[in-house]
């Protein structure tokens, strides 16, 4: 395998100067057709010369793999050059981890996951032996809200509300959007966590074993389609973007608001402080990262790369196709989003810890 | 009702109006040559398929699906009977009895057989499904936690139906199973068990890893010696395809009863072919008049796991379409495609959208009928294969079988593991250790704890009762069964079987009392916290195994029979147990070229081919396995270790 990079390598730098002068003609003559900014001709040549390749962490077919296929179709067009997907599934997403973080010169990996859960994983996963400092965000390219899906007469703002019990996966990675959530609204929670995948949590709560479980907005509502279930809160400070219908955990006329009408100004304000890192934490944030170790240039070029495929029209229209939305932010506001949820689990570290212990675990 | 049969009729004219029914026969194509491809799985076939049928119409996308849902599950059994090596987990059962009836001379009778089931199982399945469907939403509710936990006993129960076992070995090899499932993550706090810090071990053992190891390497190794599969004298090839069809119609009563348990069992998510063939396979020994028969080649012993697991995959889509709920990875693609095209899941599924549910039903009958047709034509020739010296398909067998681990998850752990079990599957079948309760239990060992978990975490919170579940009494009713039959019924078991045989049996007794015990001591050295539950379940490990070894102790010297490791299966052995260190080492590749080189250098003589050739063929083979590992599948594999060394030695 070295051999074969070597000898790769070589090829690189005896046809380079001709490979990049063609492919940035084509690209350009793509781009100038298509209308829109184009990659500069130091980006193409410092993005060309190693391959670049998707990491998804989770097997083929799946939600982050669609997205991975259809983003690495367009970055081709952005770059000029092939950029292909692999598939490294395993403990969770930490061995497609493990790899990115250890990526040679030679290469670039680009990571694909929710934000929170490599900050989640990095943190509580001490055999990895690094920490979420270890990435850098390129661009996040889906926000989503969690949300509270219950059966259609469960009422959040009734007082005599008793103990909820909610369905999960895991513990861990749902303390947040559950307990804490919970305790932002003054609810009892029991937690069965266990089940396997959000579907098997939603279908927990049509048979009547449990009374809620989370999912991802989008989630929630083709689950709301398929059952009688609906959605009863969406973990956000104001209406959520993508359905403002919905009720919200805060905010004017939010569940929290209309709970908390009776409640002491210094518990009020204890528990709204309590629920905007809730807000900023149980946010689903779909991103790609790379590797920190990548050079500051490479980074650059990689952030604007990025940040063109994800404004494509084409590619918007091919992620409608097949029914997946896209909300892309900037490599700027995606690295200022980065930084806020790194330091609101760093901050709250020993809440959620807390609430784990309660949990058992 | 009249709009329930109008959609039946629109569905299976979409299957049937030309050019439709081009696409179930291209999809039972994909299908079938995905079963066979080392460096493409399933998943990544239908997954490149998703993405090439964006633009077509939802019709035209469920006959294709429904094709590739149904198309590969008989070809598990095809190398199951005629090589004792399952293709897949669900077909671990019909080698029971479809692997004899090979080498009685019976492979074309065996494989027609399993075929002419699968396609009745299929058709049944879908006749149940059509008069259950439109009750299947508040059927599908009925089954929870509990409901899958007593499934799963269930189906561990079925292990006293397996023949010729002796009960203490199988309570020991069970309980190891269960143990072996449980190394990886806790299903409940996600914190891990049994890892020793791997990264790579934190999901466990791959299920594949260890049924490729434990059932195929295990054999492989032993085909060294060369032999025909069939030792009968006639040509194997002289079974009847026309018995083999006769006789699944001769059984109509099994063939319906394993039908249903197909079915059933395939509406619950999660549970899987393993659970539905076996339990099918136990009910037909306990209903039979002559149970001592299966195991050595009873053709009953086919037809029931081969109609349960294909009448399992129409039951298989309920959840989905009822639901959205996948149940299973394909499941997870299927409501991808859903998605794509429009389609909700649910009520509108099984409403306005019910032509198209039965169309992708059909379209599964369809191709599992074709998959079928295409093995009672080729059983002929299949047969034939068992006419060829298992030592020259040895080595090609056990590279496509190393080639296939290793693209499987891309991980060299997966390849340790199959070595780790092949070697032990080896040991299990020279000293006569029963080598399929352990597949069982491993297979349900997950799925049984996590069931348990659930269920008592909605015990304590109050949520369920036993009582108040009329499935679950139903379950319970049917293990209670099972026992009572095995209290009450014709088993027979010689005293010896309570006494360990060799000196190699008390060391493979000794060694695995000691792991099991290691492990249930883990918490006092390893800081990992463990749920009770899997520490009973290791120290039940370590009982089991602990009693089989001292029974071993007290056995007379007389009663012993020396077991070694015959000459021609220590090359092999010796391969085998040196290879993880190699891969590690060398890198897949040269380590399976090296292995490829010294299997045919010391075989030279048998085989006749010179050194110049075996150079070719190795040299063949590293090239051949490095472009599917770099080009085709993929793969990110870690340096080879020496590299690593070297690096570090110079650059320190």
């Amino acid at each position: 395998m070295r051999i074969a990079s070597h000898y790769r390598e070589k090829c690189i730098a005896l046809g380079k100067l001709t490979c990049m002068c063609i492919c940035g003609i084509a690209t350009s003559a793509m781009m100038g057709q298509a209308g829109t900014p184009q990659l500069s001709d130091a980006c193409v040549m410092r993005l060309s010369d190693r391959p670049v390749t998707v990491v998804v962490p989770s097997r083929p077919g799946g939600g982050y793999d669609t997205y991975a296929r259809a983003i690495a179709s367009e970055m081709e067009h952005t770059i000029g050059y092939t950029v292909r997907v692999i598939n490294v599934g395993g403990a969770g997403g930490a061995i497609a981890l493990a790899q990115v973080e250890a990526q040679s010169d030679d290469e670039i990996l680009i990571y694909i996951n929710d934000i929170g859960s490599l900050v989640n994983s990095t943190d509580t996963t001490a055999s990895l032996g690094f920490g979420s400092d270890a990435f850098e965000i390129l661009s996040v390219f889906l926000s989503e809200p969690e949300t509270w899906l219950a059966t259609e007469n469960l009422d959040l703002v009734d007082p005599d509300l008793s103990q909820l019990i909610f369905s999960t996966t895991s513990l861990g990675s749902n303390l947040v959007p559950i307990a804490l959530a919970s305790d932002v609204l003054g609810l009892t929670v029991q937690i069965v966590p266990g089940y396997d995948g959000s579907a098997e949590s939603t279908a927990a709560v049509m048979r009547g074993e449990t009374d809620l479980t989370t999912a991802s907005l989008s989630s929630a509502r083709k689950s709301a389609r398929s059952s009688d279930l609906e959605p009863v809160m969406v973990i956000s400070d104001g209406p959520a973007k993508q359905a403002p219908d919905l009720p919200y955990l805060l905010g004017p006329g939010s569940v929290f608001d209309r709970r908390s009408v009776n409640w002491s100004e210094a518990e009020r304000t204890q528990k709204l402080e309590l629920g905007k890192t809730v807000v900023t934490l149980a946010t689903t944030r779909r991103a790609l990262f790379t590797a920190a170790t990548v050079d500051e240039e490479t980074l650059s070029c990689l952030r604007v790369a990025t940040d063109l495929t994800l404004s494509s029209e084409r590619l918007a229209a091919q992620l409608e196709q097949q029914r997946r939305p896209l909300d892309p932010q900037s490599s700027e506001k995606s690295r200022q989003i980065f930084t806020d949820v790194r330091q609101a689990f760093a901050e709250n570290r020993d809440v959620i810890r807390a609430q784990a212990d309660a949990f058992g675990q | 009702m009249e709009s329930y049969f109008l959609a039946i009729s629109t569905g299976l004219g979409n299957v049937l109006s030309f050019p439709n029914i081009l696409i179930p026969v291209l999809g039972t194509a994909i299908a079938m040559v995905g079963a066979f491809l080392p460096g493409i799985g399933n998943s990544s076939l239908t997954a490149i398929v998703l993405v090439a049928t964006l633009t077509w119409d939802p019709v035209s996308v469920l006959l294709l699906f429904g094709a590739l849902t149904g198309g590969a599950t008989f070809m598990g059994s095809i190398t199951g009977i005629l090589f004792n090596v399952p293709g897949n987990a669900s077909s671990a059962a019909v080698l029971l009895d479809g692997h004899p009836m090979a080498r009685n001379g019976r492979a074309r009778t065996a494989i027609a057989c399993a075929a002419t089931a699968s396609a009745t199982g299929s058709l049944f399945g879908v006749l149940v499904l059509l008069v259950i469907l439109p009750f299947v939403q508040p059927l599908l509710l009925e089954f929870g936690p509990l409901e899958r936990l007593l499934l799963g006993v269930w189906g561990l129960s079925t292990i006293i139906a397996i023949p010729n076992l002796s009960p203490l070995r199988a309570l020991a090899v069970t309980m190891l199973g269960l143990l072996c499932a449980m190394i990886g993550s806790d299903p409940t706090s996600g914190l891990s068990r049994w890892t020793f810090g791997s990264l790579q071990l934190s999901d466990g053992f791959g299920t594949i890893a260890v049924l490729l190891g434990f059932l195929t390497l295990s054999e492989v190794i032993g085909w060294r010696q060369s032999y025909q599969v069939s030792s009968s004298g006639t040509d194997p090839a002289s079974g009847s395809t026309k018995e083999g069809i006769k006789s699944v119609f001769a059984h109509p009563g099994l063939t319906a009863r394993s039908s249903i348990i197909g079915t059933l069992v395939g509406v619950i998510p999660g549970v899987g072919g393993t659970v539905a063939s076996f339990v099918a396979y136990g009910q037909a020994v306990q209903w039979s008049d002559k149970p001592e028969t299966f195991g050595t080649g009873d053709i009953r012993g086919v037809i029931a796991p081969e109609a349960a697991v294909d009448s399992k995959d129409g039951g298989s889509l309920l959840p989905v379409l009822a639901f959205g709920l996948p149940g299973s990875e394909g499941g997870v693609i299927l409501i991808t495609v859903l998605a794509i095209h429009g389609l909700v899941p649910g009520t509108p599924m099984l409403t306005h959208d019910l032509p198209l549910s039965l169309t992708l039903i059909f379209a599964l009958l369809m191709s599992n009928i074709l998959t079928s047709i295409v093995g009672v034509s080729l059983s002929p020739y299949l047969a034939k294969l068992t006419r060829l010296r298992i030592d020259r398909i040895a080595l090609p067998a056990l590279i496509a079988s190393l080639v296939t681990i290793v693209q499987l998850n891309g991980l060299l752990t997966d390849l340790y593991v199959a070595a780790a079990f092949g070697l032990l599957g080896y040991l299990f079948k020279r000293l006569d250790w029963p080598r399929v309760p352990f597949i069982i239990a491993f297979i349900l060992g997950s799925f049984i704890e996590t069931n348990y978990a659930l269920t008592v975490r909605l015990m304590d919170v109050g949520r369920i009762s036993v009582w108040e579940r009329p499935a679950a009494i139903v379950i319970i009713g049917l293990i209670l069964a099972t026992l009572a039959w095995m209290l009450l019924g014709r088993r027979k078991t010689t005293k010896q079987a309570f006494r360990t045989k060799s000196r190699g049996d008390r060391l493979v007794a000794f060694g695995l009392t000691a792991i099991a015990l290691a492990m249930a001591l883990a918490p006092t050295y390893d800081g990992g916290v463990y749920s009770p539950y899997a520490l009973s379940m290791a120290w039940m490990a370590a009982l089991s195994c602990g009693i089989v070894a001292v029974t071993g102790l007290l056995a007379q010297k007389s009663a012993f029979v020396e077991r070694t490791i015959p000459n021609e299966h220590r090359l092999s052995v010796g391969l085998l147990t040196v290879l993880p260190a190699a891969v590690w080492a060398l890198g897949v590749s040269t380590a399976i070229a090296l292995l490829t080189f010294f299997w045919l250098r010391f075989s030279a003589d048998l085989m006749r081919i010179g050194t110049v050739w075996i150079l070719v063929v190795s040299g063949s083979v590293l090239l051949a396995i490095h472009l599917l590992i770099e080009n085709v599948a993929r793969l990110r594999l870690p340096e080879p270790g020496i590299l690593t060394i070297l690096q570090s030695f110079l650059g320190g």
